[in-house]
């Protein structure tokens, strides 16, 4: 892996819960774990649990304003992840190419 | 983006018998002709060693799992970067042809889904791939 977090980005995104809240959080910005629940099949304390994970893999950002806590997307890591994807899949089409044309008679 | 354990597959048909097939898996020499410049580990269980890429680049790999004839599991990592796991994966097309299945995919991600992999294949090692 090109950065240590990315394997935890992997992990953060394999949860389809998590996607869910990845992507209210990218349509519609900074939100509440209230504004996320009220609009997913789960509870406020669900949702900040994925939102801890999120945080955790670099995801999102937590700000308190007064009694509250938003929550941003912060999406820098998502891009290496799938810079990694990128790279190690080009490096394999490279191997089985030359296994192929090794193969070739 | 969609993210499952597969994070980076690939599949390719191979002109080649099965048996010949598994020696371009197994033989370092042969690995040499494809896989990276330099290979320096055996493919036996539990075997460690290194794997040199053609742009310089040393992985220390350890074999995971050989499965005879059907599959090649490695761990390696490259110099301050995260271990992944590869899988090479073999299955017969007919006696000419074989289908060869890489799957590299991080550790720990290997790790979050492994009770879930466990629970749904017999095999020991990380088998990505359904045998």
């Amino acid at each position: 892996m090109n950065d240590a977090a990315a394997g935890a980005v992997f992990h953060a995104l394999s949860d389809p819960t998590r996607r869910q809240v990845v992507q209210a959080l990218a349509q519609r910005g900074s939100l509440t774990a209230s504004a996320i629940a009220a609009d997913l099949p789960v509870s406020r304390q669900a949702v900040t649990k994925h939102l801890t994970a999120l945080r955790e893999a670099g995801l999102a950002r937590a700000t308190p304003s007064g009694r509250e806590v938003h929550y941003d997307l912060t999406p820098a890591p998502m891009a290496d992840a799938v810079a990694w994807i990128t790279q190690t899949g080009a490096a394999w089409d490279d191997r089985l190419g030359r296994l192929q044309r090794s193969l070739e008679r | 983006m969609e993210l499952h354990q597969d994070i980076v597959r690939r599949e390719v048909v191979l002109d080649a018998e099965p048996d010949a097939a598994w020696a371009a898996l197994t033989d370092p020499a042969l690995l040499e002709t494809w896989l990276a410049q330099s290979v320096d580990v055996d493919i036996r269980e539990g075997a460690e060693g290194t794997i040199t890429d053609h742009d310089g680049t040393v992985r220390d790999a350890v074999v995971e799992e050989v499965l005879p004839g059907r599959r090649v599991a490695l761990r390696w990592a490259a110099p301050g970067q995260d271990p992944t796991i590869v899988e090479l994966t073999l299955d017969p097309v007919d006696e000419a042809r074989t289908r060869l299945v890489v799957v590299e995919v991080p550790v720990a991600v290997v790790r979050a889904v492994s009770t879930r992999l466990i629970g749904s294949d017999a095999f020991r090692g990380p088998a990505l791939v359904a045998a």
